[in-house]
């Protein structure tokens, strides 16, 4: 037996599943999942003043020293970087101010993306010893991985409260803590590629035994010119638009945070995307 | 649409970037989930730094407006005071800052009070009568009238029974720094500043240069400066000689004065909540150091009358030497400054500052900034209230309160309101208020019953802007 509990964090639908017939269990476990939610969402969202990306980027220009917590994130997205080549940088999600997704033709000039350039790219940072300097104007945005890292966490929380099977969703970021109780595969309804308008697919069922599953790409997200379809995601070395860029791709990795990176990853691949990810070995699904 | 999980788990033979996530991931959940059981909830987000510096290619902006006034309708001042800062690409920041003063009101003249009306009659010289700083009397009405025949003019005021004596004055200020600092490699700064301030009889230029050098991976910072100034004193009746009674005909011109300053400090990181440092200071000066316009009143050794008045003298050397020990502490969210100051030189003053502000943010963008100051001093040991004719005059002597022994005690605070994404608002007050002996044991005839203390109670506010762009 399947007992779910809901709440809306960091702007999606989240679910905690707990296969187990004790409704005080499942309460528990729902509330710690819930909590872990909100204590991530209100220290790492950008859209709050007070959390801690809120204040780096209200600092930019001036060092702030960070907690434990916040040096662990941004080591790790540091490092993200270093492994991608610098396609993954958490200072890229500036140039969402040249971009507006409405689904309208506008797509901005190459001027207006180069004003934005020089307030881009993870290079241009200083991160030593705990102590984080912005150039004056930069910010980062943790949208790549403080979802993902929320439900790891949420699991990790979980699993303190009690040893039933647990799944925790966070808008299509979903991890667990192994079978069901039966030893069988959990199934959840993702919105992977919700509607292009034009597509039958409108979601997916996805069915998970062990480890991690998150999705990268939105169809809704794009701008069409000229028949050409730009995708929401942008190559923060270039500013531009990856060309051929899948709708999705969702991937399956032992944890969130590592399934997140390599998702999103996959997306700037652009058409190279399925070359890249077999190349790395990771199990995909790929939407085009 | 169906997604399946392969049956067998996956055979994960990753390539590098794959493999590179999978190991930084499983490193970062270890850690958090270390970090919770050691429970952290008690650390700051964001503590504070040593250099809060901004980033290159900034200019810093903070104008402001200081509002000054002394009770017992002393001195007013207004101060506007505009600076900028620079911050370059390659480390280095030019800075300025220019300020224009305007003071009015009236200051003790040096004189005790008297139980009978005081008139002070000063000979000033007659070209610069227009200027004349004691023009009127802050306690009385005054005249200048000219002395057939010569180039001096006589300036006279007078004051009331048990009033304290003083001058009534008004001045403008003007004075501009600029100042470079270089980086000589990454954790070697240099810094040089010049500085000029020019009144209607005062004029004063200052030339400073410091090295500071970081350690210890910037833990540590050592720094060490000298500074140089020179003062010209251009009083408009001239520069009294030392004792030369008020009615004297002045012939001294302009004199200067010379001062060299020395200071190490050293600045350490202990924990990340935690900084402190120590500076040390040493200073040497030469030249002119008396008030041109203070004297002294001597007095009858049994009424305690005034009979005759002597402009001050101070000794031409002093040397400086003072201890400082600051620390910046961050508590939860709260930003504390404790603060401890020792001076002392061979005047024979000693001083001890103690200090404490706290910045506590008050939710949103605005914050609060309580401060307690606390400051005492011993008098220099040539300070008289007064001269008594009948012993031999000493070598120096002055009235000045500011050379007494005294206490004082600053209460204040400050509010800063984040504005425009990178600026700041804020608006501080202090309130300063001096307490010192009023009587002087065994003080002769009428003057044991006169309160002789000059100190001050001043409230001052200040408004500024800071942008940061």
């Amino acid at each position: 037996m399947v007992l779910t509990t809901h709440f809306a964090a960091m702007g999606s639908p989240c679910e905690v599943q707990v296969d187990c017939t004790d409704r005080a269990i499942a309460a528990r476990i729902g509330a710690a999942v819930e909590a872990e939610a909100r204590r991530i969402e209100s220290k790492f969202s950008r859209y709050l003043p007070d959390s801690v990306v809120g204040q780096i980027n209200a600092l930019a220009g001036t060092p702030v020293t960070l907690d434990a917590e916040s040096r662990l994130l941004i080591d790790y997205a540091a490092h993200c970087h270093a492994v991608s080549d610098g396609l993954f940088d958490i200072t890229s999600g500036i140039l969402r101010r040249a971009w507006t997704f409405d689904g309208s033709d506008r797509v901005p000039d190459a001027a207006q993306v180069a004003a934005l350039l020089p307030l881009v790219g993870w290079g241009k940072v200083r991160w030593q010893d705990g102590v984080l300097t912005l150039r004056p104007g930069m910010e980062i945005d943790l949208g790549g991985i403080a979802k993902e890292y929320a439900a790891d966490m949420a699991l990790r929380r979980a699993r303190a409260e009690s040893d039933v099977p647990v799944l925790v969703n966070f808008g299509g970021d979903l991890c667990v803590s192994g079978p069901r109780a039966d030893g069988g595969r959990w199934r959840v309804l993702i919105d992977a590629v919700e509607g292009a308008g034009d597509e039958t697919a409108a979601a997916a069922w996805l069915e998970i035994e062990t480890g991690a599953i998150t999705t990268s790409g939105d169809a809704r997200r794009y701008v069409e010119r000229a028949g050409r379809r730009y995708s929401h995601i942008l190559d923060p070395r270039t500013g531009m638009s990856i060309v051929g860029a899948p709708r999705a791709v969702t991937i399956a990795a032992p944890t969130c945070v590592e399934a997140g990176v390599m998702s999103t990853l996959a997306m700037l691949q652009g058409t190279g995307c399925e070359a890249f990810l077999k190349q790395e070995g990771v199990t995909a699904w790929v939407i085009r | 649409m169906q997604l399946n999980q392969p049956d067998a788990p996956p055979l994960r033979k990753l390539g590098r970037v794959a493999a590179g996530l999978s190991m930084l991931s499983a490193n970062l959940l270890g850690a958090s989930a270390a970090l919770a059981q050691n429970d952290s909830d008690g650390e700051p987000q964001i503590a504070l730094m040593k250099e809060p510096a901004p980033g290159p290619e900034t200019f810093v902006y903070d104008a402001s407006v200081l509002f000054y006034k002394e009770s017992g309708s002393r001195v007013q001042a207004i101060e506007p005071v505009f600076t900028i800062q620079n911050y370059q690409a390659d480390g280095s920041i030019i800075s300025g800052s220019f300020t224009f003063d305007s003071l009015t009101g009236a200051t003790p003249n040096g004189a005790t009070p008297s139980t009978l009306d005081q008139t002070f009659n000063s000979i000033v010289r007659e070209k610069t009568t227009s200027t004349q700083v004691t023009s009127t009397g802050a306690s009385g009405g005054g005249t200048v009238t000219t002395i057939p025949g010569t180039a001096y003019a006589k300036s006279t005021y007078s004051v009331p029974a048990n009033t304290l004596p003083l001058a009534s004055f008004h001045d403008h200020r003007f004075a501009g720094t600029g100042g470079y600092s270089w980086l000589t490699n990454p954790d070697t700064r240099l810094n040089a500043g010049l500085g000029a301030s020019v009144e209607r009889d005062y004029t004063s230029f200052t030339g400073n240069f410091g090295i500071a050098r970081d350690l210890n991976q910037k833990n540590t910072t050592l720094s060490l400066a000298i500074n140089l100034e020179e003062d010209i004193s251009r009083p408009y009746n001239g520069t009294p000689a030392p004792f030369e009674d008020l009615n004297s005909q002045i012939g001294g011109g302009h004199d200067t004065r010379t001062t060299y300053g020395v200071l190490a400090g050293v600045s350490q990181t202990l924990t990340r909540f935690w900084i402190t440092q120590i500076n040390l200071n040493l200073s040497g000066s030469k030249g002119y150091q008396s008030d041109p316009y203070r004297v002294l009143s001597v007095v009858d050794p049994t009424s305690g009358g005034p009979l005759n008045y002597l402009f001050e003298n101070r000794p031409r050397n002093r040397t400086r030497e003072s201890a400082y020990w600051g620390n910046k502490l961050a508590l939860g969210p709260t930003v504390a400054d404790v603060s401890v100051r020792y001076y002392h030189d061979t005047w024979g003053i000693n001083s001890l500052t103690t200090e404490v502000s706290e910045q506590v943010p008050l939710g949103g963008s605005v914050y609060i900034k309580p401060l307690y100051r606390h400051y005492h001093q011993s008098a220099a040991n040539f300070f008289a209230y007064y001269l008594v004719s009948s012993s031999a005059l000493p070598a120096f002597a002055s009235s000045d309160s500011r050379l007494s022994r005294f206490s004082a005690d600053t209460i204040g605070g400050k509010i800063g309101v984040r504005v425009f994404k990178t600026g700041e608002f804020y608006i501080e007050g202090e309130s300063y208020r001096q307490t010192g002996a009023r009587t002087v044991a065994g003080a002769p005839g009428q003057l044991s019953g006169l309160d002789l203390f000059s100190g001050v109670h001043a409230t001052s506010v200040m408004t500024g802007l800071r942008l940061r762009m």
